[in-house]
């Protein structure tokens, strides 16, 4: 176990063990758990990245889509696939493309 | 160019709503840090993380201070930084204090609990006392 700050993860590069360049971390999705004391507990469940990542990061995602009327589509990399973070990128799991990243249903907050 | 179908279209605009409507980094970080009685005492400069053995990451404090500022800069001005500022400006506030999240962040203590807002009403009481008209002997009473 090791504390980091999120600046450690933000806008790092995600690499698959064999050596392939995912994206960059552009933003993170946050779960919101309710744990067994009352105090919730906030877990990082996605990695947002992809040529429109940025968007959803400055809040303009869904203004540029309605405008421009084009689908920025973010590519999304679930933390469960992600095996260390080091210095200067995550390692993730190797998946046959990048779509396999991101599960459709993903957990819903609270 | 190939036109998505309707239902495709509905489709897309509800998983982008969602993913929208998820809480995200971007919603937390420099995000204004508003008590319960109503005072501004700061902004989200970073967050802090444990990282499990799992690789589960679980967010622990909201950084607040300029050493904290500066790492997201650069890490090496962030250590010159704290040379000179030995961590005396750097708060931490539990995420479990943050009652909502929104345009600005609630917290669910007033502003004598948490280190910004003290710093703040050490400024008031020892500094801007002293400034004619500041209100200060009013505000006693």
């Amino acid at each position: 176990m090791r504390v980091l700050r999120i600046e450690e993860v933000l806008d790092k590069r995600i690499v698959s063990t064999e050596g392939k360049l995912i994206g960059h971390v552009l933003d993170i999705q946050v779960s919101k758990q309710a744990g067994k004391s009352t105090e919730p507990t906030y877990t990082i469940t996605a990695l947002l990245c992809g040529r429109y990542g940025l968007l959803h990061r400055l809040h303009v995602a869904l203004p540029f889509a309605r405008l421009l009327k084009v689908r920025p589509d973010t590519q999304i990399v679930l933390w469960e696939h992600v095996l260390r973070v080091e210095k200067k990128a995550i390692i993730v799991r190797s998946l046959p493309d990048k779509q396999s990243y991101s599960v459709p249903a993903a957990p819903e907050d609270e | 160019m190939d036109q998505p179908m309707q239902s495709e279209y509905g489709e897309y605009w509800d998983n982008l709503l969602k993913q929208e409507r998820k809480l995200a980094i971007r919603d937390i970080i420099d995000s204004q840090l508003v008590t319960e009685d109503g005072l501004r005492i700061g902004r989200v400069a970073s967050i802090e993380c444990l990282l499990g053995d799992d690789t589960s990451l679980v967010l622990l404090h909201l950084l607040v201070g300029p050493e904290a500022l500066a790492s997201r800069i650069s890490p090496r001005l962030r250590k010159w930084l704290h040379f000179f500022l030995h961590g005396r400006f750097e708060y931490k506030i539990p995420l479990s204090e943050v009652k909502s999240f929104g345009p600005t962040l609630l917290l669910r203590g007033p502003a004598s609990h948490y280190g910004p807002g003290r710093s703040e009403q050490w400024i008031a009481r020892t500094l801007f006392r002293w400034i004619p008209g500041s209100g200060y002997e009013s505000s006693e009473n």
